[in-house]
C-alpha cells in the first residue's frame, strides 16, 4: 500500500502545490515551527496511506481539516506551557468576557471535547476560529446548516453545565 | 477576517483556496470582486503568496518529500511489526532483579564495531537490554542471541548518564521501526536510575536473517529524522556477527544489539 503509494503518487509535486497551505495552518495552530513542520508530514503521511482520497475535487479543502484535527490532537496531547490558541478558543466558544487562563483552560477544553465527536471539534474550529459562517461550516464538513447548529448548541450546552457544576 | 459591503466574511482557507484555484466559480467571482474594493483583502493575499515563496524557499520540495516518504515507509514497518501493548508484565522479572541483572551483564553487551574516521561511538556507558519472554517468566539475551518471528521482545535500556535518546530497531528486510520515543520526530528524554524498559513489547515478525536494536543517545534532545535515515541505510548491510553502526551527526553516541533471526521450521 505504502510502497505503491510512493511509485504512483507524485510527492514532489504534492509538496509544492499543498506544502505552504498545511504548513500555514499549523503553524496558526500550533505556533511553533518545529512542532508545525512536524505535524504538516504528517498530514502528507495520513493523506498518502489514504490515496483515494487525492481523487477529491479540492484536496486543499481535505488537506486543511487533515490538518486541522492532527493539530487538535497535539494540542490534546501538550502538557507543558499554556497554549494560547486554545485559550483564544475557549473565550470564542463560550463567549466569555472572563477567560480562564493557562492549564484550567486546557483542562475545560479538554473535558469539554471528551463529551462530543472529533466532527464536532473540527466544527467549532472552523466556525468560532477560522470564522466560517453556519452555511460555509455545513459545506466543508458535508453537513446540513441545522446539524452544524445543532452541534454547535450540544457544544455549548454541555460549557454551561461545566461552568455550573 | 474580512467583511466588506455586508458581504460573508472570507476565511483564510478560502483565500488558501482561491490562491489554489480550487474554489467554486461563484465564490471565487466573489472573492475577486471583494479584491478589487477591499484593500485588507488584497493584504492578505499578498502575505498568501508570500509565505508561499517563504515556505518553498525553506523548505525545499525534493528534501520535504524525501522526509514524507521515509516517514511513510516508518509507518508501515511499524504496522508490519506488530506491538502488542500490555499492562501486565508477569513475565517479565521483577525490575529489581532486571537492573541487578543489566548491572553485571553490562559488560558482555556488544557495542558497535570500530568507530571508522566519521563514527563516533561516544555513547558512554549507555547500553540495551533485550528480554525474551518465556513459558516461565523472562530471560534476558544476549547479543547475537537467536530468536524465533513470533518471540516477544522488550527493550530497556541504561541512560548511564546521558540525558536524550531513540531506539529504532532494523530488520533483515530493511524496515526500520521506531520504538522510542514511538512517535515524534525529537529524541526522548532518558531516564536516569538503572534499566529501563520501554513499555511494550515487540513480537518479531518473519523478516529474515536478524533484528538489531540501535540505541542512539546525545546530551541535547536531537532530530531522529536523520537517526531512522542511517538506520535505513545500513539495515541489510553488514552480517549477523557484524552489525554495521549508523552515521550518525556529530556529538551523538549509539549501542547496537543484534538478535540472529532463524527460520520457522
Amino acid at each position: 500500500m505504502n510502497d505503491m503509494a510512493e511509485r504512483d503518487v507524485d510527492v514532489e509535486g504534492l509538496w509544492t502545490r499543498y506544502g505552504g497551505l498545511v504548513l500555514r495552518r499549523c503553524r496558526q495552530l500550533l505556533r511553533d515551527e518545529e512542532e508545525a513542520l512536524d505535524v504538516t508530514q504528517d498530514v502528507f503521511v495520513q493523506l498518502l496511506r489514504r490515496r483515494s482520497q487525492l481523487e477529491v475535487r479540492y484536496p486543499s479543502s481535505l488537506l486543511w481539516k487533515m490538518a486541522t484535527n492532527l493539530c487538535l490532537n497535539r494540542l490534546r496531547d501538550r502538557r507543558a506551557a499554556p497554549e494560547p490558541v486554545e485559550d483564544a478558543t475557549l473565550v470564542r466558544l463560550a463567549r466569555l468576557e472572563d477567560p480562564t487562563p493557562g492549564a484550567e483552560a486546557r483542562l475545560t477544553l479538554r473535558r469539554l471535547f471528551s463529551q462530543h465527536r472529533d466532527s464536532t471539534r473540527l466544527i467549532a474550529v472552523l466556525h468560532f476560529v477560522d470564522g466560517l459562517t453556519l452555511e460555509q461550516t455545513a459545506r466543508e464538513v458535508g453537513m446540513s446548516v441545522s446539524g452544524v447548529r445543532k452541534r454547535l448548541r450540544g457544544l455549548r450546552e454541555t460549557l454551561v453545565q461545566m461552568e455550573a457544576s | 477576517m474580512t467583511r466588506t459591503h455586508d458581504a460573508a466574511p472570507v476565511p483564510d482557507l478560502f483565500l488558501e483556496r482561491y490562491l489554489l484555484g480550487e474554489l467554486p466559480e461563484d465564490e471565487r467571482g466573489r472573492i475577486e470582486r471583494l479584491l478589487d474594493l477591499d484593500p485588507d483583502l488584497r493584504g492578505r493575499l499578498d502575505a498568501l503568496k508570500a509565505s508561499e515563496d517563504e515556505a518553498a524557499r525553506r523548505y525545499p520540495a525534493p528534501d520535504m518529500a524525501d522526509r514524507i516518504r521515509g516517514r511513510l515507509r516508518d509507518v508501515a514497518a511499524a504496522e508490519r511489526t506488530r506491538v502488542s501493548e500490555r499492562k501486565a508484565w508477569g513475565w517479565l522479572v521483577p525490575a529489581a532483579a532486571a537492573a541487578t541483572l543489566a548491572l553485571a551483564a553490562s559488560l558482555s553487551v556488544v557495542r558497535s564495531p570500530g568507530p571508522s574516521d566519521d563514527i563516533r561511538l561516544k555513547g558512554g556507558d549507555a547500553e540495551l537490554v533485550v528480554f525474551r519472554k518465556t513459558t516461565s517468566g523472562s530471560e534476558r539475551l544476549e547479543p547475537g542471541a537467536s530468536a524465533l518471528p513470533g518471540d516477544l521482545i522488550r527493550v530497556g535500556y541504561r541512560a548511564a548518564g546521558r540525558t536524550w535518546g531513540a531506539i529504532v530497531s532494523t530488520d533483515g528486510d530493511g524496515n526500520v521501526t521506531q520504538h522510542l520515543p514511538r512517535s515524534g520526530q525529537r529524541a526522548a528524554a532518558l531516564e536516569a536510575g538503572g534499566t529501563v524498559l520501554l513499555g511494550f513489547s515487540y513480537e518479531l515478525d518473519d523478516a529474515p536473517r536478524w533484528e538489531r536494536f540501535y540505541l542512539v543517545t546525545g546530551d541535547e534532545a536531537f532530530d531522529l529524522e536523520p537517526v531512522r535515515r542511517a538506520a535505513r541505510s545500513v539495515a541489510t548491510a553488514g552480517s549477523e556477527a557484524a552489525p554495521p553502526p549508523l552515521k550518525l551527526p556529530s556529538g551523538l553516541g549509539q549501542s547496537v544489539f543484534s538478535l540472529t533471526k532463524e527460520p520457522v521450521q
